[in-house]
């Protein structure tokens, strides 16, 4: 024996998994709040479960006594989809499950990693995409990250500019699997070769551009296509929910976003931190998923990479403040009324001195770690 | 502040006046120097060994890097965005052996094919569906059908002088490579717009219509 570990798992010693510990059981109160209940599943199941969901490759796969394929969970949405459409298929809809555990990969530096997460189950349109999003922002602060954003894209706009073109299967698979691998000079090729032609041939090579909510409005203009259209329409009643969260600063149109396309329908996104190469959360809406267990449900979900998330958090294993409130000399006795709201609500305030600069407050809030500073103007709340 | 990781080597003279054309560079950048970065204006330039520059962009050490095709098809799991095509450091894979190799399909027995890039290789020799042994040099590959170390070889022809000069005949065309500017993953979309002014430079400098990616 000599004591070493394989390739892709590690150990975590004292203060690593007490921050991970915290980190976790923060985001299962912060999920609680948001009316999620926490589900626990097997670390391996039959092969067949995960089939829809990965390349069986990508499957760390044993035998049982029985001569069954069994296979580690290589991602939580299948067994949670298995859980939601069979055992729980009773429970009144929309169902909201989080979770957190183990999941497991073949190859890689990473062969196992903590994911905590949730799935929104048979609730479809903006106001689900938008909830979902909006705790995917929460859990990022939850875990004290300050500093990160999430790109927002959308498969049903590629779908429907697809169908405009009348692009045939393989072409579409060419596209998607080029964005999926972010190589945009092949993409171009590929685009120059099949030299579609019109408004949506325009966009689909001007795919990496960057785009904000502006462009969304442009871009809705010149669609003739319903899909592409309603995607468009369904992104922009989202961004307007996220406003309400509060969470639309953290949120960024990336209409090139297409991740690892194979069970992905609609809304997908990825979060990123400043440092770290990997996305730090990635998720998107799922309505075939639960159809391979025998309910048609639409479903949307996210899975956050604790060990990442938790690293790059400030202040440790959460934000060592929920709430920097900055007052203006007049708005003094507003900020102290809604600090003791806050506060009763079981958050952590402090109340900044008056009048700060933006830049001090800025300052003061990253020294604090705190989750968010917010400026208490006239007859503005920040609850 | 910017990291652009550069390979020395073939693409580093290249690579240097693209980046001045595109007034991205200003200052004196020398491969054989010792100061292995250089920080001018919003970029630091980081010089690094071709083979480095998909890791340093990967890990996110560099947020855009200039390196080979053919490096990338090497190292294929990196995860980096391609951004450009940079049209220069022209090279082919191309599967090469004695002349009377040829119809190598078609011959029985195991093949051994000798080459500094078994990933393209088995992936070649896969698609074909012909099982062969590899074996990997890290120099002098044209030399092994004359030292009977293989039958054949993959291997980076620019012109395909030095296959002449060793009495080898290119079999196939695997692939063909320039470089690519190259970016992590997250930076170019969490710096979305540095990389964007960047890149934009950088296509107008190739002649190519700013369109702004």
């Amino acid at each position: 024996m000599n004591g070493l570990l394989p390739e892709g798992v590690r150990d975590f010693l004292f203060a690593d998994t007490e921050r991970r510990r915290s980190a976790e059981e923060r985001l299962g109160y912060l999920f609680r709040r948001w009316g999620y209940r926490r589900v626990q599943v097997p670390s391996f199941e039959y092969l067949d479960t995960f089939r829809a969901a990965a390349e069986e490759e990508e499957l760390i796969k044993f035998i049982d006594d029985r001569g069954r394929i069994l296979a580690l969970r290589p991602d939580m949405t299948p067994p949670l989809g298995r859980l939601a459409a069979g055992e729980l298929a009773g429970e009144p809809r929309p169902l909201r499950l989080g979770y957190a555990g183990q999941v497991f990969r073949f190859h890689g530096p990473r062969r196992e990693l903590r994911q905590v997460g949730v799935e929104l189950v048979d609730y479809r349109g903006p106001a689900a995409d938008a909830e979902v999003l909006a705790l995917a922002v929460e859990s990022l602060r939850e875990v004290g990250c300050l500093d990160f954003r999430l790109g927002v894209g959308h498969l049903g706009f590629l779908a429907g500019i697809f169908a405009e073109l009348s692009l045939a299967q393989p072409a579409r698979r060419q596209i998607l699997e080029r964005l999926s691998r972010r190589d945009f000079v092949a993409l171009e090729g590929l685009v120059a070769e099949l030299a579609p032609g019109g408004h949506a041939g325009e966009l689909l090579r001007e795919l990496s551009v960057r785009q904000d909510r502006e462009a969304l409005r442009r871009l809705e203009g010149g669609l003739t296509q319903p899909a592409a259209r309603q995607a468009l329409e369904e992104l922009q009643a989202t961004f307007d929910l996220l406003e309400a969260y509060g969470a639309a600063e953290h949120c960024h149109l990336d209409l090139s976003l297409v991740r690892d396309f194979s069970y992905y329908t609609g809304l997908v996104f990825e979060g990123y931190l400043p440092g770290l190469g990997r996305p730090v959360l990635g998720g998107g809406r799922y309505d075939g998923l639960l159809a391979a267990f025998g309910q048609d449900w639409p479903a949307v979900g996210f899975a956050l990479d604790l060990e990442e998330a938790v690293a790059a958090g400030e202040g440790g294993g959460g934000p060592a403040l929920d709430y920097l409130l900055l007052p203006e000399s007049q708005t003094v006795r507003e900020a102290i009324v809604q600090a003791g709201e806050l506060r009763r609500q079981g958050w952590s305030v402090e109340v900044a001195p008056a009048g700060l600069e933006p830049e001090a407050a800025d300052r003061l809030a990253r020294a604090r770690g705190a989750a968010r500073a917010v400026r208490v103007h006239d007859g503005v709340s920040p609850c | 502040m910017l990291s652009v990781a550069l390979s020395k080597g073939k693409m580093f003279d290249d690579s240097v006046q693209l980046l001045r054309r595109a007034g991205l560079l200003h200052r004196e950048l020398v491969a054989e120097s010792r100061q292995l970065a250089v920080e001018d204006g919003p970029f630091r330039f980081i010089l690094a060994r071709a083979r480095d520059v998909p890791t340093y962009v990967e890990y996110g050490a560099a947020q855009l890097g200039m390196v080979g095709k053919d490096v990338l098809l090497e190292s294929p799991d990196s995860g980096v965005a391609e951004l450009l095509d940079l049209g220069f450091g022209y090279c082919r894979f191309v599967l090469a052996g004695p002349p009377q190799a040829r119809g190598w399909e078609a011959r029985s027995g195991k093949l051994r094919v000798a080459t500094k890039f078994p990933r393209m290789t088995e992936e070649f020799l896969a698609r074909r569906g012909k099982s062969a042994q590899i074996i990997v040099l890290h120099g002098s590959v044209e030399l092994a059908p004359a030292l009977g170390l293989a039958d054949l070889i993959v291997d980076l022809v620019s012109t395909g002088r030095t296959l002449r000069e060793n009495g080898l005949v290119e079999l196939e065309s695997l692939a063909e490579a320039t470089a690519r500017l190259v970016a992590n993953p997250v930076s170019f979309r969490l710096r979305a717009r540095e990389v964007a002014t960047a890149v934009a430079a950088l296509r107008t400098a190739l002649g190519r219509e700013g369109d702004g990616r």
